[in-house]
Order: C-alpha cells, then sequence, then structure tokens
C-alpha cells in the first residue's frame, strides 16, 4: 500500500518544507501591521493569495479562521486528490474532523438559531460533507438538528445526549463526538494499514489522544479545581499510549503539584525539559501543544505511508493556523512580541 | 611644558604620539573645535586614561549636561532639509549663531511654513479619500443606480461595502429579515454591494451583517447620479484638488529655496556645536579646568601643532603611547600602493595591536601569488584585471584592487601555463620561436611538479610566517613564544628537520644520522614539551609546576596536536595544485561543450563558458587563498586584537536624523 501512494508521500513532504519555520515566525513578529503579514505571507507558496484581499482595518477573527481553516482543508484534499487517496479510509480524516466541528458549532450555538449558527458556519464545507450543513442552519431546536443529522454517524450520538427538556448539552457531546472521530480514525486507519505503518498511526493516534487528555486534564485541575468523576467526564476514554495505571494516577491526583510530579515521571514530562515547579496554566498548555506538534513531525518525518503522514501534515496544519492567528491578532492589537512569542507553538 | 619623546613601533604600523591638552574651563570649546579641525586626532576618554594613571577619580571623568544645540538641531529636523537642498560641504563659521539667534529664526521659518503645510496635509487627506471611494465605487461597475437618491434618503437607510461570497450565499437563510442586500460585483472572493433597511431596523440589519463579516465603506454625502457619473465628478475633483495640492507644493518649495541658505548654516552651525558638547564628555574638568587626550599620528603632527597651538592659553603635552600602558593605542596601518587594497582582509580579521605587526604586505605578497597560481589563464587574468580596474577607478569598489593584481597575477601565470581564454596551444608556437623549452608548462602533463610544489609553496609560507612570529614575539619581549613556542626558534627547527627528512626520502638521500636527529628533532621537540618552565626562566618569572600527571599528559597531547598541525598545515596547499587541475579541467569541458555545439554556437559557448569558470572558479579560489592565509598564516604570527584609529570628525550629510552619530568617532 506505501508503495502505491509514494508520490502523495513526497508531495506531503514537500508542502512541510513550505512551511512557517522559526524565521518567518520571528520575521512575522516583528512587522508592525497586519497589511505587512499579508504581504510577508504572499512570498510563501503556501500563502500567496490568501490574505491579498483581506483588509487590514477590517480583519476579523472569524473570517482570518474561516479563510485558514478552507486553505488546509483545500490543501488536505488536493494531497488527497493526487492518487485517489481520498477514496481509502481513514484518508477521510480531515472531513469528519470539519463535521464534528460544524456540529459542534451547530450546538453551542443552538440557543441563537437560527442566525447564530449561520454567521458561523463554514458553508464552502457542504459539497464536502456527508451532512447537511443547509439543514443544520435551518435546525431551531435539538430535535430538528437531530433530525438534520440523521443518517449519518452522528445522529445516534446526539440522540443519545438528548436531554429530557429538550436541549443537547455541549461539554458531554463534544467529548462523545470527539471519541466517536478518534474511534472512527482508528478503526479505519487498521483496515487501511498494515504493518509498521499501522503501528506508527497507532503511536501517531495515541500521542495526540494522551496530550489531549493531559490539557484537559491540567485545564480543569488548575482552573476549574474539578473533582475526580467532573475530570473523567472530560477526558476521551480511549486508551492512548500512557499505560492506564499512570493514567489513574495523573487524574486521580489531589492536585496540581501532585499531577506534575506524576507528569514528570512519564514519556511526555520528560519531553518537557524546562518544567517549572509551579508553572502557569497558559505556559504548561503551551508545553503540551508544542509535544503535539513534535509528535505530529516526527511521524512526518519518520512514516513511510502517505496516510500517517497526511494525518501528521494536517496537525501541523492546524497549529500553523492558530499561530498565524495569534500573530495576526496580536499584532492588530499591538502586542508586544514578548508578549506574543511563548504563544506560538514551533515545535522548538 | 612640551614635551617629545617620540614613540609608536615600526612594521608598518603609523607611529602615534599621546596627546594630552589642559587649559582653562572657558577654552574647552575651541580646543575641542581645533582638535576637530585637525582631522588627525583620536579622542580618549580622558577619565579613564588618567584613571588608569592614577591621576583622576572617576567623579572628575567627564561631566554631564544639557546640549543647548539638541533642540534648535531637533527642530531643523523636522523640516524638510531634501527640500531645503542644503549645502553640507561647507565648513561651519565659529561662533555664527547663538543659541537664541538660532531658534528665533527656526521660528521665523517654521511660522512661514506651517499654514501651507496644514492646507497641504488636508488636500493630501482629500486626495486619499476621493482615490479610496473612486476604488470601491469602480466595483460597482456599471449599475444602474443613483447614489444622490440613495445617500438623499431619509426612512431607507444603505450600507455600503463588501462581505465574504460564501457568506453572501447565507443570505438566503435571512428572506425573512427586514432587510435587503444588493450585490453587483464579485471580485477575489468578495461580493461588494448595498444592503437598506428602514430606518428602526438598520441596527439590527447592521448586527446580522457584522456577523456575516460585512465590510462598510462611507460614501461621500455630495455623491451623485449612477457609479459611472460619480466617478466622472470625482475624477473631476481629485484632478482639483491635486492641482491645488500642487500649487502649495511649489509654494513650500518656495519657501524653502528663499530660507535654504540660512537652513543649511545654521544646520552645519547647529550639527558641529552639538557635536563639541557631546565630545566634551570625554574629558576631564575640575577646579575650572579641563584635561582631553588622544592620539596623533606622528607624520601628521606639525599640522595638528599648527592648529592647536592658535587656542591660547593651552598646556600640550606629547608622549609615547607606552608611557600608559595599561591602555592599548589604536593602530593606523601604513601600506605601499601594492597591499593598499588588501587591508580590507586584514581588517575583517582584525586590525594588529600597536605593537604588533602589519601583515597587509605579506598577505598582499602571497594572495596574489597563489591566487595567480591557481587561477593561471592570460585571457581571463586580463579580463579580471581590466574590471578591477574599472570597478576601483569609477565605482570605488573596495575590491576592484584586488581584482586589479591577483588579475594580473593570473595573467603571468596564464602566460606561463600557456592558457589563453582556455585554448591551451595558443602560446606554444611563441615558446618555440623564444626557443624555451620548458615552456609553456601543460598542467595535465606536469602534475608531479604541480602538486609537489604547491606543498614546497605551503611550507615556505609557514616557514616565513613562523620566521615572522619570531621577530614579532622578540620585539615584544615574549621570549617564551618567540624561542619555545610551536611558531618560535624551536617549531622552526622542528618544522625544517621534519621537511629536510621528508626530501631525504623522496629524493632517496637520507639525513637521518644520530646528531641530527637529537639535535635537530629531539630538542626542539623537548623544548616544545617544557616550553612554559623554560619561559618562565628565561622571563625571570614564577612558574608554578602542576602534579607530574597533568603536565605530562597536556604538554604530550599539545605536542602531538603541533606534530599533527604540521603536516595537515602544509598538506592544506595542495589545494593550491588542485586548482590549477581543476580551472584547467573546467576549460577542457567548455572547450568540448564548444566543439559540440560547433558552427556558430561555438563562440557564444566560448563566451559564455568563459564568463562562467571566472565567476564560479574565480570566487572560489578567492575564497580558498583567503583561508589559506587566515588558516595557514595569520594562525601562526598575527594576533588581531587592535582597534582603529579614528580621527574625531562631524559628519553633516546625516540630515534626516540628527539622533544618529554626529560624528565618526568612535563616541
Amino acid at each position: 500500500m506505501a508503495e502505491k501512494y509514494r508520490a502523495t508521500a513526497a508531495a506531503i513532504r514537500c508542502v512541510y518544507g513550505r512551511k512557517l519555520r522559526q524565521e518567518d515566525y520571528h520575521a512575522l513578529l516583528n512587522m508592525h501591521s497586519v497589511a505587512e503579514i499579508a504581504a510577508y505571507l504572499q512570498q510563501k507558496a503556501l500563502y500567496r493569495d490568501l490574505l491579498a484581499e483581506l483588509n487590514p482595518a477590517y480583519i476579523h477573527r472569524g473570517h482570518l479562521e474561516l479563510l485558514l481553516n478552507r486553505n488546509l482543508f483545500w490543501q488536505t484534499m488536493r494531497l488527497c486528490k493526487l492518487e485517489r487517496l481520498g477514496n481509502a479510509p481513514f484518508c477521510r480524516f480531515f472531513v469528519y474532523d470539519a463535521e464534528v466541528r460544524e456540529l459542534l458549532k451547530a450546538i453551542q450555538l443552538l440557543p441563537s438559531a437560527p442566525q447564530g449558527y449561520i454567521s458561523a458556519m463554514d458553508a464552502w464545507l457542504e459539497p464536502y460533507t456527508g451532512i447537511s450543513l443547509r439543514a443544520i442552519a435551518e435546525a431551531t431546536d435539538a430535535q430538528s438538528l437531530i433530525a438534520a443529522a440523521a443518517h449519518t454517524p452522528y445522529a445516534p450520538i446526539l440522540q443519545k445526549h438528548l436531554q429530557k427538556d429538550g436541549t443537547l448539552p455541549y461539554a458531554p457531546l463534544e467529548i462523545a463526538l470527539r471519541t466517536a472521530y478518534i474511534k472512527r480514525l482508528l478503526t479505519e486507519g487498521v483496515q487501511l494499514l498494515g504493518g509498521k505503518d499501522r503501528k506508527a498511526l497507532q503511536k501517531l493516534l495515541g500521542e495526540q489522544i494522551d496530550l489531549i487528555n493531559l490539557i484537559n486534564a491540567f485545564r480543569m485541575k488548575c482552573i476549574f479545581h474539578a473533582d475526580d468523576e467532573t475530570l473523567r467526564e472530560h477526558l476521551l476514554p480511549v486508551s492512548g499510549r500512557l499505560p492506564r495505571c499512570i493514567c489513574e494516577e495523573l487524574y486521580g491526583a489531589p492536585d496540581v503539584d501532585t499531577f506534575l510530579d506524576v507528569l514528570r515521571s512519564t514519556r511526555y514530562g520528560r519531553q518537557i525539559t524546562d518544567l517549572p515547579e509551579q508553572p502557569e496554566a497558559v505556559r504548561i498548555e503551551q508545553a503540551f501543544q508544542t509535544l503535539r506538534y513534535r509528535t505530529a513531525r516526527n511521524a512526518l518525518h519518520f512514516s513511510g505511508h502517505a496516510a500517517v503522514s497526511l494525518y501528521a501534515l494536517h496537525v501541523i496544519g492546524q497549529v500553523e493556523a492558530r499561530n498565524l492567528i495569534t500573530i495576526i491578532e496580536g499584532i492588530r492589537y499591538g502586542k508586544p512580541v514578548s508578549y506574543l512569542q511563548p504563544l506560538l507553538i514551533t515545535g522548538e | 611644558m612640551r614635551c617629545s619623546i617620540t614613540g609608536g613601533d615600526e612594521l608598518s604600523i603609523e607611529k602615534l604620539e599621546l596627546v594630552c591638552v589642559i587649559g582653562e574651563q572657558q577654552s574647552l570649546d575651541d580646543a575641542i573645535s581645533a582638535c576637530l579641525q585637525s582631522k588627525v586626532f583620536h579622542m580618549e576618554d580622558a577619565g579613564k586614561l588618567l584613571g588608569s594613571l592614577g591621576g583622576a577619580s572617576a567623579e572628575e571623568s567627564g561631566c554631564a549636561e544639557d546640549n543647548p544645540y539638541e533642540e534648535p538641531l531637533r527642530h531643523l529636523a523636522e523640516l524638510d532639509l531634501q527640500r531645503a537642498a542644503i549645502d553640507i560641504a561647507k565648513e561651519p563659521l565659529p561662533a555664527e549663531f547663538t543659541v537664541e539667534q538660532l531658534n528665533a529664526e527656526i521660528s521665523r521659518i517654521s511660522e512661514s511654513l506651517r499654514t501651507v503645510q496644514e492646507t497641504l496635509r488636508m488636500k493630501r487627506r482629500q486626495i486619499a479619500e476621493l482615490r479610496s471611494t473612486m476604488i470601491h465605487l469602480r466595483y460597482l461597475g456599471d449599475a444602474d443606480i443613483d447614489l444622490g437618491v440613495l445617500t438623499g434618503c431619509k426612512h431607507i437607510l444603505y450600507r455600503f461595502g463588501r462581505m465574504p461570497e460564501e457568506n453572501a450565499q447565507k443570505l438566503t437563510f435571512y428572506n425573512d429579515e427586514r432587510f435587503i442586500f444588493r450585490g453587483y460585483h464579485t471580485e477575489s472572493e468578495y461580493v461588494w454591494g448595498f444592503y437598506f433597511a428602514e430606518e428602526e431596523h438598520i441596527a439590527h440589519a447592521d448586527a446580522m451583517m457584522k456577523a456575516l463579516l460585512f465590510e462598510s465603506f462611507e460614501l461621500p454625502a455630495h455623491i451623485s447620479g449612477t457609479p459611472q457619473e460619480a466617478l466622472s465628478s470625482m475624477q473631476k475633483r481629485l484632478e482639483d484638488t491635486e492641482t491645488e495640492a500642487k500649487r502649495l507644493e511649489d509654494e513650500m518649495q518656495q519657501i524653502y529655496t528663499r530660507e535654504s541658505d540660512l537652513i543649511g548654516r545654521m544646520y552645519r552651525f547647529a550639527k558641529y556645536q552639538s557635536a563639541v558638547y557631546k565630545l566634551r564628555s570625554r574629558c576631564v574638568r575640575m577646579r575650572g579646568k579641563f584635561t582631553l587626550m588622544g592620539y596623533v599620528p606622528l607624520a601628521e603632527k606639525p599640522q595638528f601643532r599648527k592648529i592647536i597651538d592658535r587656542v591660547p592659553g593651552l598646556t600640550v603635552t606629547y608622549e609615547n603611547p607606552s608611557a600608559n600602558p595599561t591602555v592599548q593605542p589604536p593602530v593606523r596601518m601604513k601600506n605601499g600602493w601594492f597591499s593598499r587594497p588588501f587591508a580590507m582582509f586584514v581588517e575583517m580579521y582584525g586590525l594588529p595591536s600597536h605593537s604588533g605587526f602589519n601583515p597587509t604586505t605579506l598577505l598582499a605578497i602571497t594572495y596574489t601569488l597563489m591566487f595567480g597560481l591557481m587561477f593561471g589563464d592570460l585571457g581571463q587574468g586580463i579580463l579580471l584585471a581590466l574590471i578591477g580596474l574599472f570597478l576601483d577607478k569609477k565605482k570605488h569598489f573596495p575590491l576592484g584592487g584586488i581584482m586589479t593584481r591577483i588579475g594580473v597575477s593570473s595573467a603571468v601565470f596564464g602566460a606561463l601555463y600557456g592558457s589563453v581564454f582556455g585554448f591551451e596551444e595558443l602560446l606554444d608556437p611563441f615558446y618555440e620561436k623564444l626557443g624555451i623549452p620548458f615552456l609553456p608548462l601543460k598542467a595535465m602533463e606536469n602534475t608531479n611538479l604541480i602538486i609537489f610544489g604547491a606543498v614546497g609553496l605551503g611550507a615556505v609560507i609557514i616557514i616565513v610566517s613562523i620566521l615572522v612570529n619570531i621577530v614579532v614575539r622578540l620585539r615584544q619581549k615574549r621570549y617564551d613564544e618567540a624561542v619555545f613556542g610551536n611558531n618560535g626558534i624551536a617549531g622552526l627547527v622542528f618544522f625544517c628537520a621534519l621537511l629536510l627528512i621528508v626530501i631525504g626520502i623522496l629524493t632517496g638521500r637520507s639525513f637521518l644520522n644520530v646528531p641530527f636527529v637529537l639535535g635537530l628533532v629531539v630538542l626542539p621537540l623537548l623544548m616544545m614539551f617544557f616550553r612554559e618552565p623554560l619561559g618562565a626562566l628565561l622571563g625571570r618569572k614564577h612558574y608554578e609546576m602542576p602534579p607530574p600527571g597533568d603536565f605530562i599528559a597536556s604538554n604530550f597531547f599539545e605536542c602531538f596536536e603541533f606534530l599533527l598541525g604540521y603536516a595537515t598545515n602544509t598538506l592544506s596547499f595542495i589545494r593550491v595544485g588542485g586548482f590549477v587541475f581543476s580551472h584547467a579541467g573546467l576549460m577542457s569541458v567548455v572547450m568540448l561543450l564548444a566543439d559540440m555545439a560547433g558552427g556558430g554556437a561555438m563562440p557564444v559557448v566560448i563566451v559564455i563558458g568563459n564568463l562562467f569558470v571566472m565567476c564560479l572558479e574565480g570566487l572560489i579560489v578567492g575564497i580558498q587563498v583567503l583561508r589559506l592565509e587566515f588558516y595557514e598564516v595569520f594562525s601562526r604570527c598575527y594576533d588581531g586584537d587592535g582597534r582603529v584609529f579614528t580621527p574625531i570628525a562631524v559628519t553633516f550629510d546625516e540630515v534626516t536624523d540628527h539622533r544618529q552619530s554626529d560624528e565618526t568617532a568612535s563616541v
């Protein structure tokens, strides 16, 4: 199978080679206006036309996110089309991801339906998704939303979480939908890949699961001071690479200090070399995100299969989009470089 | 009190004298001005110098004071000095203005400019707004709407602007809302158009459209007619405003032209005086007296003395720089016409110290020689020399002089190799006619000679470097390095002995006998091994012996490294020979390609090939030779820890920002 998609794998590495580097971020951080950023990014092959028409005076985070997400989606789709990789199981992961994001947006904005979701929806996704975004946009309550998602794998999940008062709770649904997404990727990944490639994908997904759970656990413990039960409600109920006993020890830690002590003994804690005694919440989250980025980058460097590389590239692309939004918003609001620099995830 | 003890050093480094000027405080500005006018005075921080001599405390050195010329200079810089076209070549007259006069004149000029500038600024803003509106209106294309009617509406309000195309598609969800959107033009994923709503619903519509990322642009209130008609009328207004702006520009220019001479004089005066004020901070003042110190080249001392003596009441003393051994005097290298351009390379590595040696001549000779050897081609060498001459004389390009010299060297060696633009047989008849049988020296037919010649040349250059190092260290009284160091007498003897052994092996003659080995190999090696205690003994200094194990281990490995260094540094010169072959090889490829191209394409291929080889190989050879100079020569005999002699001077060409350095001196 890996032999078959060799051109795609090469193209993915080529795209990765064009991603922003440390020196690009450094240059961008030292710019004085959004117009300068747009001009700089126009020199980059991946962003040549993206921000050209953006009006610096009116730039809006929502629009920026839309443009960057769409750019990333289309980039992944173009890579899939190269050797019809998109027809293979697993390789529509970016479409599933977009579907889950749209559903979560619709659930979150259901109280202000339909206008809330209409203005936030990514209408450009409509031709590619398995769910009707138009039907979701027209939904005014939970029942009509479930109806709009009928005949999709998401309908039973929504139905299961429908409350007696006719509402859909966001937090549990986010976990449920994300879990369904991860499980789907694991199942389809196993169908598509074998041997070393399957292991590489399982490793990558396992690490992503661990890090997402670690971020959520730390956030719940440090910011919300959540108890054990509440914390577990906000974790993906899928096993990652961390042994179950370590997970139990981590999530059952009575306080943040104990959590950090256990974390230091894990494979991830050991990689965060400068983990301070009492880190700030933002700082530790950045460290986890950096690890997420690094695991994806390693997978891209060492994996032989295009599907694994494509998923890793997608994760890296998401991080890059987030970095760009941080920089553009920061420059727009006149934030100093010292404030913005630590917010960026560059893997360094 | 005037004393004239001559100091300084030889070895192509200009001799300097340490000058100390003492006078009454009221003469300070005149003294600094005299130093500035001399153009040969390198000013030092007198506080530091006196402090190092034990003559002044830190509190006495320098004085922070407000510079009264900063303010007028700042106001002058706010004027458009480019437009005033001031003459920066002229020197300011002393005491031409007082600070009050400067401020009064600057205020008068600024006042006369203010009204014109403000009107001009307003007109420019109008032009920018008109252009922006016109750009936006063009997106309405040929829309059949009367903009005057729109802007005149009282109950129905409108917004003009653009929104992302995909968000415009979402408007189908808002059919029941009490506003309508009309798009007129789609470009780059944006739809341009209007939305309309009744007065009481416009806030709701604004909120919805904002959520859909509608960007609103205001149309001027006076706009009327269709977009095309509005554009025509705005074009007319734009032209009128531009004409008015042009008239104001001319008016402003007239004011600047009228005041140009005065602005120029004031600017130069303020800049000069400001620089003098800044230099005051390097003087020491106490009890109504000042002391300023610096260095003057011995050759230019009469010129300096003539100017400083004009200031009455000053006591000027001239001393040998070595009188103050704690401060390293600056350095000005003395180079002949041939080696002068190569000073650039020496500066790149680092200037020599005042008591050191100027390696420019050595570098110039060896660089020229090695480049010629490696890049020998009569035609290309002459062309390189001509290009260098042009760059040097016409463009004042620093590398021009170097290119001329190495070009000539290349041409000479090219003549010896018989190579002219890659034609290797062109000079054969010439040498045959002259009856010189061993010329031309074909590179490919004399590989051994070229390889061994290159290594031999390297050995000679290394020996010369060691000899230079011995002389310099002896002059600096660093006897341990001069006698026992790996680049001292012991190292030289050892290296020469090794060379003799190698020559003996190659020629079949053996120099190896007991006295030779003991005297020229073992003894120097032992001297290098014990160089530290022996050096201390020679210099009558105390030497603390480390533990025997440490001493033996560290000196063993150091001596081993010296041994390796001699071998690798000498063999490093093989590249000189390597490039002789590479040049010949590359040119033969060019000729082969030219033959393959044949016919009319042949001259084109030869020209392009020659240019390619010149650029590529010329650059590589230039870098390689520089590498040999820095690593194999400079590392043996040169420290490069000096600082540059920079006479204080005021530059007037920084007219845009007076905050930039006023003096070229290292303030």
